[in-house]
């Protein structure tokens, strides 16, 4: 499957051009093209080894592209990657923290490295602590924060400069349910902000609730990336339809047979799943139609694809 | 910004390194404090004690390149290595900091932590050797002090600048930490015996025999201006060990003609040497992290 349109508009503030990466024979990503805007929330997803670091530290600046670059509000982080920097926040997948120190003087340490003026470091280290609900730790050793909370003070650290460009290199990794859940909740606050977090993961869910572009990559190349509800009209032209009829599927399966807006109809464990095109006014007005015709329907629903399912249609299992 | 602000006052790498323990330290209850300070207070006293009563300060120096050269190495091997076995130097690779800032930082850091060591150790040295040095002047003590001072910390400032290369290069603390011990004792006592074997090797065929067993062969001649330049000299002459002990014998023992800048020229090179390391390094950690110097 090729790679998606590319809406490279003058609003965009990330654009990603042709970004490749070789480590010898081995092509980690292969000329990689997106463009994202502001308030953008972007999963990028892949097996593991697929190429998801790989891309996250060359827009990191971390690594430097073989060929391509990519562009963060108008500076192009090839050719000018400590302007580019202070635009840029970056969480990796594994990551350690200064110890001996407590919260409050790790993100001192971090605010001054940054550059943020003296007077604003106190409000600046107060208003991270408080969006990550850190600061009832601000006295505490880093060491002995749980997992969650060395994660969320990574995050505050990334947030410290106010960058406009977010890396979550699998931020949900090693995290339990409850942990994962306020991440997310996290995520949803920060992308309110008008930021763009790229959040890379090879765990679904974790990313569809709150996504609203995708990439798919697989052995360094972006497969899609787009939209996630037109990523999902793409690969699912026809909505499914599933129906429950008190009189019999089989009934119902005949009857909808006969219906120009229908693709297919299959019964599955007395179920009808049918194919449906048409947008939810003819969907209101088959429903209509068929209670209409007398059939007694108990449930009647719209199967959309997850995630999940256009990862595993569109992806072969395939590394690098 | 000065260069003092840029790498010391505002530079929070040098402070982390420098004062990011002994925080921690002067946070906790003071009868902790006082209950740890308390073994090295009364070790201290002790050997000034001692060594007052004994009159030797030749003791006191080498417990001074004891502890400075075996702690240079020690506090150094992790400076960089641990942010690698860490994590932790994509997140300071991302910062405002530039590399002279991140490798400075890290090196006066550890400089500051030996200065503080031979301010601590000193003393010890001054007071044996105005005991003991009954024909030397205060004036000659002085000087014997100072250059002593130089040698013992400029060797140790070399080791700290090329343990922290060797923390760059390797990231691995261990493994930092065991190639510089190795390179040391390699230097300071391998290196010279083969030499000396070599030297003695060639007097057994004729060729004019150096006794470089003895500080005599230094002052001879155009040697005694010329010593730094000769490379049948270096390995003797360049090593600390020697360095010190000329001075030593140089000024108290035999009254000999001491050589042209004995002890100052070879503190000059090591701190040159150590000059020459942290500037690969910096252009090393500037050009690997695409940061300006």
């Amino acid at each position: 499957m090729t790679s998606q349109r590319l809406i490279l508009g003058v609003q965009a503030m990330l654009e990603v051009k042709g970004l490749r990466k070789e480590f010898g024979q081995l092509v980690a990503v292969k000329d990689i093209h997106f463009a994202l805007q502001p308030g953008d929330i972007f999963g990028y997803i892949g097996p593991n080894g697929a190429g998801k670091t790989t891309t996250l530290r060359m827009l990191a600046t971390l690594l430097e592209p073989t060929s391509g670059t990519a562009i963060v509000n108008g500076i192009d982080i090839v050719r000018h990657p400590e302007e580019a920097r202070p635009l840029i926040g970056f969480m990796p997948d594994f990551f350690g923290l200064y110890e001996g120190i407590t919260v409050w003087e790790y993100l001192a340490f971090f605010a001054e490295a940054y550059n943020i003026p003296p007077r604003e470091r106190k409000q600046v280290i107060e208003n991270v602590l408080e969006l990550t609900d850190l600061t009832i730790k601000r006295d505490a050793y880093v060491e002995t924060l749980s997992r969650g909370m060395q994660q969320r003070l990574c995050l505050a650290k990334t947030l410290l400069h106010d960058p406009l460009l977010l890396l979550l290199d699998e931020p949900a990794s090693g995290l339990d349910p409850r942990a994962r859940a306020e991440l997310k909740e996290l995520l949803r606050e920060i992308g309110a902000m008008g930021k763009i977090v790229i959040v890379s993961s090879h765990i679904l869910p974790e990313l569809s609730d709150f996504c609203n572009k995708i990439g798919i990559i697989e052995k360094g190349e972006l497969l899609l990336w787009g939209d996630v509800d037109d990523i999902l009209r793409q690969l699912q032209p026809a909505r499914l339809l599933t129906i429950r009829c008190l009189d019999g599927a089989d009934k119902l399966a005949e009857w909808l047979n006969k219906q120009p807006e229908i693709v297919s109809v299959r019964v599955v464990n007395s179920m009808v799943e049918a194919q449906f095109v048409g947008d939810d006014e003819t969907q209101a007005e088959l429903l209509r139609r068929i209670i209409l015709d007398g059939h007694r329907i108990a449930t009647f629903s719209e199967t959309t694809m997850n995630l999940e399912d256009v990862f595993l249609r569109v992806t072969k299992g395939e590394v690098a | 910004m000065t260069l003092w602000q840029k790498w010391v006052t505002a530079n929070p790498v040098f402070r982390y390194h420098f004062w990011g323990q002994t925080k921690l330290m002067v946070r906790r209850p003071l009868w902790q404090v006082i209950l740890l300070c308390v073994p090295f207070v009364a070790i201290y006293f002790w050997l000034v004690n001692q060594t007052v009563q004994h009159g030797l300060p030749s003791l006191s120096v080498g417990l001074e390149c004891l502890a400075l050269w075996l702690v240079a190495p020690l506090i150094s091997h992790s400076l960089f290595a641990m942010e690698f076995e860490k994590a932790t130097w994509d997140m300071l690779v991302l910062t405002r900091l530039t590399a002279g800032q991140i490798v400075m930082g890290k090196f006066l850091s550890r400089l500051a932590l030996l200065i503080i060591l031979v301010i601590f150790l000193a003393p010890l040295t001054l007071i044996g050797a105005f005991k003991d040095f009954q024909t030397v002047t205060p004036v000659g003590i002085l000087q014997w002090f100072a250059e002593t001072q130089f040698v013992v910390l400029s060797w140790a400032v070399l080791l700290t600048s090329f343990t922290l290369w060797l923390s760059y290069w390797l990231k691995r603390g261990m493994v930092a930490a065991a190639v510089a011990f190795a390179g040391q004792v390699f230097v300071l006592f391998i290196l010279p015996v083969l030499w000396g074997l070599f030297v003695a090797l060639f007097a057994m065929v004729g060729e004019r025999h150096i006794d470089l067993f003895t500080f005599d062969v230094f002052g001879e001649g155009w040697l005694r201006y010329g010593w730094m330049l000769d490379p049948r000299l270096a390995i003797w002459a360049y090593n600390p060990i020697t360095a010190v002990f000329g001075i030593f014998v140089f000024a108290a023992e035999r009254g000999a003609e001491k050589p042209f800048l004995w002890g100052t020229w070879q503190g000059i090179v090591y701190l040159l040497l150590s000059a020459l390391i942290i500037t690969l390094l910096t252009r090393a950690v500037a050009k690997a992290t695409r940061k300006p110097i």
